[in-house]
């Protein structure tokens, strides 16, 4: 399957050569088949939303490359069609009405789905001749969601679209979002960023887990959920078992010892136990492995691609 | 793009309308009027020129010609800061950015808009009230000193351009409202300063009249005088020492004139001629559209380079 979006080694660093700097993303490497719904992962500050102004080339790469539907991300008209883009304050003109955003995608798209955006306002009691400035948090993420689907992109990067939504809006923007995904009839790859797992989970066939500027892991969900599994037997020393997979986590206590693993093969020793990990664990378990140690990581997500 | 920058700015095109056309007609009743009087003054015999529109409530609106000196900075404040700096500061340039139109149209039509708009406006400014100020000129045979020369001829429309390029420039570089307005205000003031105190009068080698102190003033009028000064045998007097002295008591003003000259004392004025005003007025204007263009260039390069 080609894939929709991919990156090398992509970095970006904020800030002058000579002068303070900070990277926002290193070496980030990965692959989003088309047609998935991609959740990327990781704490606030872990470069989410730097990835996603990558990728639609509002920022430029310091180092590495990323590629769009085959396309490098820039100032050109004929990528911009194909991409839709929501960024994590839902910009919007606050004294313009829902309309005068649709009138305005209208006017800048080639391709415009000009009913069906209507419609799906409408369906969702969004006052149109309302001023976006006065309304709620939710209508306006629905309004901005609208005007990024009315222009049938192939790709849309939302970044954080649900993060400061109460959880009724969440599920309506989740569910405006499924269904939109659905009607799409040619695929469409949607990258969308949260720091929470339970959201993702929901929707998302395919998660990309981001931590301190780095790619620690990049994987269909199923094959995620399947390849991770807490061992635990009584107490022993972990070393076969590290040898062999890669452990994200390790707790001893006096009797037992458990394993967060991530399997690189079969389980051959049946004296451990073997528990399936919720996806938040799993998460969780990458994000606190990589707050306790600063070991290259490269050995993890060796394995995505 | 055309329709964005419509439903974005119809409003500030409307209240920029509307004023322009209220000035217009007020200049045009007043300045018809002035005009008939100012020529019917001419022809009579007993006109007194210097009182002419006295006591006849032209004094605010004289004020008001004057307050256009102001209207560049109102374009760069009003216009042209919250153009792009006010996107960068909401965020909602980056709404525009990811629809299906380039950064580079979209910028290029801003500034297309901005600087048709500031030149469309300015002209039609400029033109009113250099057309309204000619009955003025003439009567105090002088439009080259002051605020004539800065708010008549082409150099209103040079200080729109380079107060709106100041204003969209320091939106975009600072990417917040508040600073950039300060920075077009300072700017602004600070250049217009600079250049009408300390580069205007060296545009040309100002020329120099010496005469005695009983003769008329021989320079032509309409010119801009620079100083004026007595001198004693080719040595500036400082106004201390100027008394009458030796001369004292030789009578009328004029007899005490002759007597000083006599004695050497001379009249050193400085001044650029009336025949000046047209190459002043474009030396002047190319300084600041050539400064416009240079702002230009760095909004465009901050606009282009830089990540959202």
């Amino acid at each position: 399957m080609t894939p929709a979006v991919t990156t090398s080694q992509l970095g970006k660093r904020y800030g002058r050569a000579g002068g303070r700097t900070k990277w926002a993303l290193r070496e980030c490497t990965l692959d989003v088949p088309e047609g998935r719904i991609c959740g990327l992962v990781g704490a606030n500050g872990a470069g989410k939303t730097t990835l996603l102004k990558l990728m639609v080339g509002l920022a430029r790469p310091t180092t590495g490359s990323v590629q769009v539907l085959g396309r490098v991300p820039g100032d050109d008209p004929a990528f911009l069609r194909d991409v839709g883009y929501l960024a994590q304050e839902v910009p919007l003109y606050r004294r313009w009405t829902a309309a005068d955003h649709l009138a305005m995608g209208a006017h800048l798209n080639p391709v415009w789905d000009a009913a069906p955006t209507r419609q799906r306002l409408l369906d969702l009691d969004i006052p149109l001749d309302q001023r976006v400035g006065t309304m709620s948090g939710g209508q306006r993420a629905q309004v901005a969601l609208a005007l990024a689907l009315g222009k049938r992109p192939r790709v849309l990067l939302l970044d954080e679209p649900v993060a400061a939504l109460d959880p009724l809006a969440r599920r309506e923007f989740l569910a405006t979002l499924g269904a939109a995904v659905a009607e799409a009839e040619s695929g469409l790859t949607v990258i969308l960023s949260s720091h929470l797992v339970s959201d993702l989970e929901r929707i998302c066939d395919h998660l990309v887990v981001l931590a301190e500027s780095r790619t620690l892991l990049a994987d269909e969900l199923d094959d995620i959920v399947a390849s991770h599994r807490l061992l635990t037997a009584p107490r022993r020393d972990p070393g076969p078992i590290e040898r062999q997979h890669t452990v994200l986590r390790t707790e001893q206590t006096a009797r037992q010892t458990s394993l967060w693993v991530r399997l690189n093969g079969p389980l051959p020793d049946p004296t451990w136990h073997s528990d399936p990990l919720s996806l938040e664990d799993i998460v969780l378990s990458y994000l606190g492995q990589r707050s306790r140690s600063t070991n290259d990581v490269a050995t993890v997500i060796g394995g995505v691609r | 793009m055309t329709w964005l920058l419509w439903r974005q700015h119809r409003l500030q095109a409307a209240v920029a309308g509307a004023a322009m056309a209220a000035l217009a007609v007020l200049l045009w009743i007043t300045g018809v009027h002035m005009a008939d009087a100012y020529r019917a003054c001419r022809a009579s015999a007993t006109c007194s020129g210097s009182t002419l529109f006295q006591g006849q409530g032209y004094g605010p609106l004289q004020n008001l010609v004057t307050l256009t000196l102001a209207v560049p900075l109102l374009l760069g404040v009003l216009w042209a800061a919250p153009l792009i700096g006010r996107e960068f500061e909401t965020g909602t340039h980056t709404l525009a950015w990811t629809q299906s139109v380039t950064r580079r149209h979209w910028l290029t039509s801003k500034l297309v808009v901005l600087i048709g708009g500031t030149v469309a406006c300015s002209a039609a400014l400029t033109g009113v009230v250099t057309w309204w100020s000619g009955t003025l000129n003439s009567l105090h045979g002088n439009r080259f000193d002051g605020a004539r020369f800065d708010t008549q001829g082409v150099l209103p429309i040079a200080y729109s351009l380079f107060a709106v390029s100041l204003g969209v420039a320091a939106g975009a570089a600072l990417r917040r409202l508040l600073p950039a307005l300060g920075v077009t205000i300072f700017g602004f003031v600070a250049v217009r300063i600079l250049v009408e105190g300390y580069v205007r009068p060296l545009f040309q080698h100002p020329l120099v009249a010496t005469f005695r102190l009983d003769q008329n003033d021989p320079i032509s009028s309409g010119a801009w005088v620079i100083s004026q000064t007595v001198t004693l045998n080719g040595h500036e007097v400082s106004n201390a020492v100027q008394g009458p002295g030796p001369c004292a008591g030789t009578g009328s003003r004029s007899q005490m004139d002759t007597c000083m000259s006599d004695l050497g004392y001379r009249m050193v004025t400085k001044y650029q001629p009336a025949n000046r005003y047209w190459p002043f007025q474009f030396i002047e204007s190319a300084i600041f559209v050539g400064l416009a263009a240079v702002l230009i260039a760095v909004c465009v390069i901050v606009v282009r380079r830089r990540d959202a």
